[in-house]
């Protein structure tokens, strides 16, 4: 499997469509490095916040699932995954050397990526150890994501559809974390204020919604009841058992919740960014709270990425063993 | 006699469909054998389950002796090379980039014997041109090259002159014949160009409907399709008899027919059976082919 692992390496990492995806990773994250210091004011204070954006770790994304497909993709094209059979390997090497060798690309467009991007924002970072943490989970999540990339090649021997397949799939968990923790979010009551000239105002998380009476006119008018009323977005039983799941096992969510993490870490060292000591440390509460919650989760969402390695390395390798090769 | 390969009762099903229905094939080491069947009638599928491509259903196939089943099959492997339907070769890299990269997957230490075998296949020249930019013929001489890499005693080649011109078909059978005289390299073969085949192969093998119906040598295939002349009497026996005294080679096909393998004095012949009362009907020159004993086996038109 040495053997077949050297060979591929050699053929893989000479491709020019590698080395384009090396270049577009690198220039990603010095573009990230760089666009991520933003200055605001506080209080009329200047302050650098370091405020990564996620549509460039996307596109790294992109890349991982666009290398090991057009790597693996091209092996079914041309018909030579036939000859690594007939030079006597077993279908479980040649599946696993093609994985294996797709997650050391990942792992290099990977720091390709994050090295500029860290320099960069070094200085602007908090606490070691919830970097490193961060970083693991990005890391995991690529890695899950190219794992499922490798095994859709197997599966469908097309390169094309397991790339239209893989970017599908990141744009698809994408946009359900954002469907789905905006559905957790609703509040299982809105509060509806009458007042009492008989207009009332509804608050829900879409806005506030305000009715008036005929006999409204005067703007200093007693409130008469508040009253909560059960809102109709709101999800619970098995549904919202489901959903929170769902929202868990999405890693998206968690970078997500990483990026803000990231400006977390930022805000708690306003201190050092001339903030008044108060200021500073009523803010440091608050997200030293949030902080420990994210890094709560980030913990078991590694667990949930290493699961789904593992599993599609498995049904990938059971499924390529009994599948016939044409 | 030792063989490269053999197979028992050897199977393939897929849904709803038998693809080989217990094939026995033998074949010697040595040889060029002639692979010959039908579109469907299963030469692909065998080529497939032979090289490890797919799992046998059923049955069992042995390579140098190493049965399908065991661990070592994949070692026994290492002994072949194999250009099934298409040739396996990278189209982005040139001739000797796509040898070098089957050198390194095959472990070699060194690139030694790449020139050799450029030279052999006839594209040493072809210098830093692309594999998609060759010719069908070059194409199919480099699957063969990248096949031969590792210096394989056993070859296996599917359809390896499809779609190539007069010239493409000369050049690989010269390139076959080459190797299994210069290398000793087994070869197994399989083509629709029947009169290509009858001048490579020492052996053939003949597969209708998923199994093997008929084996033979070269020489038993002459033997069994001489020339003749076919002769449709009224009394056989009559014939046989007349035959007999003429001290001349014949089969009795029928009651009312008879090949005759000589050329007989037509004018003596048809008096001497006048006198036998026996009348001579008709008669026929026959000049079996590999074809023609093909078409007569299996009973079908000439789709080989």
């Amino acid at each position: 499997m040495r053997n077949l692992m050297h060979a591929n390496f050699i053929r893989y990492i000479s491709r020019l469509s590698t080395l384009i995806a090396f270049a577009i990773s690198l220039t990603l994250g010095f573009v990230t490095g760089y666009d991520s210091v933003k200055e605001t004011y506080v209080k009329g204070i200047k302050n650098a916040h370091f405020m990564p954006e996620l549509q460039y770790l996307l596109f790294v994304f992109f890349l991982a699932v666009i290398v090991s497909v057009v790597n693996i993709g091209s092996e079914f094209a041309a018909g030579t995954i036939r000859n690594k059979l007939v030079s006597g390997y077993t279908k479980m090497e040649i599946f696993f050397s093609e994985l294996i060798l797709s997650l050391i690309f990942s792992v290099i467009l990977f720091i390709l990526y994050y090295l500029p991007f860290l320099v960069k924002g070094w200085k602007y970072l908090g606490d070691l150890d919830y970097i490193l943490e961060i970083t693991a989970l990005l890391l995991l999540s690529i890695l899950s994501l190219t794992v499922f990339a490798v095994f859709l090649c197997f599966l469908t021997e097309n390169r094309i559809i397991a790339v239209v397949i893989g970017i599908m799939v990141v744009v698809i968990m994408l946009m359900s974390a954002d469907a789905v923790a905006k559905r957790l979010k609703e509040p299982q009551y809105n509060q509806e204020t009458i007042y009492e000239d008989g207009s009332s105002m509804l608050v829900t998380g879409n806005g506030v919604f305000r009715t008036f009476s005929d006999n409204a006119g005067t703007d200093d008018v007693g409130v008469k009841e508040i009253r909560d009323i059960p809102n109709p977005k709101y999800v619970d039983g098995i549904f919202r058992k489901v959903l929170s799941f769902a929202l868990e096992i999405n890693c998206f969510q968690r970078i997500k919740d990483s990026i803000e993490f990231f400006n977390r870490q930022n805000m708690l060292k306003y201190g050092e960014s001339g903030l008044p000591d108060d200021i500073a440390k009523d803010i440091a509460l608050e997200y030293e709270k949030l902080n420990e919650e994210t890094v709560d989760k980030i913990g078991l969402e590694m667990v949930y990425n290493v699961l789904l390695i593992v599993a599609f390395a498995s049904v990938g390798v059971l499924i390529f063993r009994k599948k016939n090769i044409r | 006699m030792e063989y490269a390969l053999k197979s028992k009762n050897l199977q393939k099903k897929y849904r709803g469909f038998t693809a080989l229905s217990g094939v026995d094939i033998n074949v010697p080491k040595g040889a060029i054998y002639g692979f010959v069947g039908k579109n469907g009638a299963g030469k692909t599928t065998l080529f497939r389950v032979i090289c490890g491509l797919q799992d046998p259903s059923g049955g069992e196939y042995e390579l140098y002796g190493v049965k399908n089943n065991s661990k070592k099959i994949s070692e026994a492997r290492r002994h072949m090379g194999a250009v099934i339907e298409t040739p396996s070769i990278y189209p982005d890299l040139s001739a000797k980039e796509n040898l070098k990269h089957q050198y390194r997957i095959l472990g070699m230490p060194d690139f030694d014997g790449i020139d050799e075998i450029l030279n052999l296949i006839g594209l040493e020249s072809t210098g830093k041109k692309k594999a998609k930019n060759f010719s069908l013929g070059m194409r199919q001489r480099l699957g063969i090259g990248v096949a031969l890499c590792g210096n394989p005693d056993f070859l296996v080649l599917d359809e390896p002159i499809n779609g190539l011109d007069p010239q493409g078909i000369i050049e690989i059978r010269e390139l076959i014949l080459r190797l299994n005289r210069e290398k000793q390299i087994t070869v197994l073969i399989s083509s629709h160009i029947l009169d290509e085949l009858a001048r490579l192969a020492t052996h053939f093998g003949f597969i209708d409907k998923g199994k093997i119906v008929c084996e033979m040598s070269a020489d038993e295939l002459e033997a069994s399709s001489r020339k003749c002349v076919r002769l449709k009497v009224t009394d056989v026996k009559a014939l046989a008899k007349v035959l007999d005294e003429k001290k001349l080679e014949y089969k009795v096909i029928s009651e009312s027919l008879c090949d005759v393998y000589a050329e007989p004095n037509l004018t003596e012949l048809t008096l001497d059976l006048v006198k036998v009362n026996c009348e001579l009907l008709s008669l026929e020159n026959k000049d079996e082919s590999l074809e023609s004993f093909f078409i007569s086996l299996t009973g079908g038109e000439q789709d080989a």
